[in-house]
């Protein structure tokens, strides 16, 4: 459900936005001590994603979001609800 | 000319590892130290999946540990390893601490001896010498694909010497520009004993660096492994910081039962600033010169390098670039 909210947020994001909206995600992630709860194949998925340049694509951002909301729930909800805080203005 | 590495603790899981290193890479560091503990991941299986997916960067396992790994076993293992990535591998050899070693039921025995006749024995299989020592007789049954260099990981006054008598390098686990000089001079008292050249051994400083823009986040991260380092500190280095009785005994307690939270309460962070490079990323650039000056031809960044780490990686590179221009190296 808060990936779902968070992919409406980015939707209305400029391209610059979302890079750097995914550098932000993927340091949250890597910061991560909670990462034994991402499973393996979403985390295989956003390292590939990262090394073929893709995690910019709705498909991947998407995973890597769902890896953040796991690993890092309040970090995400915070974020999220900067995006969305950002969507009403 | 000084080069610089990454130390990765492989605790988390293969694929942030590898995206960790693929970004090492990337950044340009030379290489990356994948350290070795019983409770992690074994860094031998580990770099034998980095290497793949790698090209330039060389690997350090370390520090691997004789009375854990049987040197037989140390020597097969990197063998094979130099068959995935000839000419990128190295390995640290130490005695590592005497905690961690009683909590897995091995008594730290002996540690110089240990340490000198683990390199003999690594040394000669890895040259495709039959070994005949003590009880230890045998040769490789494969030839490996490279040489490799063998560093001595070391705090202790005696062990850095030996470091300098034996090692291809030394892993000098200090971080604190003075302490860097001490470790420094002795690893050179060693030298001198062979007649080497200073210049033909690689001497590391194994740095323990927590940086963040924000101060606080950055102590908070680095705490347990202050109190690590801490516990396995040399009697006269804890003396030095007047790191003594109740309060010492306070910090062994939670490290032997992990308990982080205690450790937040009994850690002083003075003695965290004595044994980390902790603070904004501009505490890193102030200390570079200072430790590339003493000599050390290996600047390793560890764990934990901050609460943020991608970003602090490039914070970091940043700060090895400007020093890099400013000492002309």
């Amino acid at each position: 459900m808060d990936v779902a909210r968070f992919m409406e947020a980015v939707k209305e994001l400029a391209i610059e936005e979302k890079h750097s909206l995914v550098g932000e995600l993927l340091d949250i992630l890597l910061s991560s001590v909670n990462l034994e709860v991402v499973p393996d194949d979403v985390g295989w998925r956003v390292n590939q994603a990262y090394r073929d340049g893709k995690l910019i694509e709705d498909e991947f951002l998407r995973e890597l979001a769902y890896a953040v909301s796991i690993a890092e729930p309040a970090k995400f909800r915070r974020v999220t609800e900067r995006l969305k805080g950002e969507g009403l203005r | 000319m000084t080069t610089f590495s990454v130390e990765i603790v492989p605790k988390d899981p293969l694929w942030k590892i590898d995206l960790l290193t693929y970004i090492i890479e990337e950044l340009g560091f030379s290489g990356v130290w994948l350290s070795e503990h019983p409770h992690n991941r074994s860094s031998f299986i580990t770099a034998s999946s980095l290497l793949k997916k790698t090209s330039r960067v060389w690997m350090g396992l370390g520090v691997v540990n004789p009375y854990t790994i049987n040197p037989f076993v140390i020597a097969q293992l990197a063998a094979s390893l130099t068959e995935v990535a000839p000419n990128r591998i190295r390995i640290a050899i130490g005695a590592g601490d005497k905690t961690t070693l009683e909590s897995i039921g091995i008594e730290r025995v002996k540690p110089l001896e240990k340490i000198r006749e683990a390199v003999t024995i690594i040394r000669q299989l890895l040259s495709k010498k039959k070994v005949t020592i003590d009880r230890v007789h045998g040769r490789l049954d494969f030839n490996p694909r490279s040489s490799v260099l063998i560093y001595i990981g070391a705090q202790g006054p005696k062990m850095l010497q030996l470091g300098g008598e034996i090692g291809d390098g030394v892993l000098a686990n200090y971080s604190n520009p003075e302490d860097l000089e001490w470790a420094y001079n002795e690893v050179r008292k060693g030298i001198e004993r062979t007649g080497r050249k200073i210049e033909s051994i690689d001497i590391a400083a194994y740095l323990t660096v927590s940086l963040d823009l924000d101060p606080e986040k950055a102590v908070k991260t680095a705490i347990p492994y202050a109190a690590y380092i801490l516990c396995g500190l040399p009697e006269k280095m804890m003396e030095r910081m007047d790191v003594r009785g109740e309060k010492l005994i306070k910090v062994k307690e939670a490290v032997q039962k992990g308990d982080w939270l205690r450790l937040y309460d009994v850690m002083d962070v003075d003695i965290v600033k004595k044994l980390v490079i902790v603070g904004q990323p501009r505490i890193l650039r102030e200390k570079l010169g200072e430790i590339i000056d003493i000599g050390y031809s290996q600047v390793v960044i560890g764990a934990p390098i901050g609460p943020r780490i991608l970003q602090t990686l490039r914070e970091i590179k940043k700060a090895i670039d400007e020093a890099k221009t400013r000492l002309c190296i």
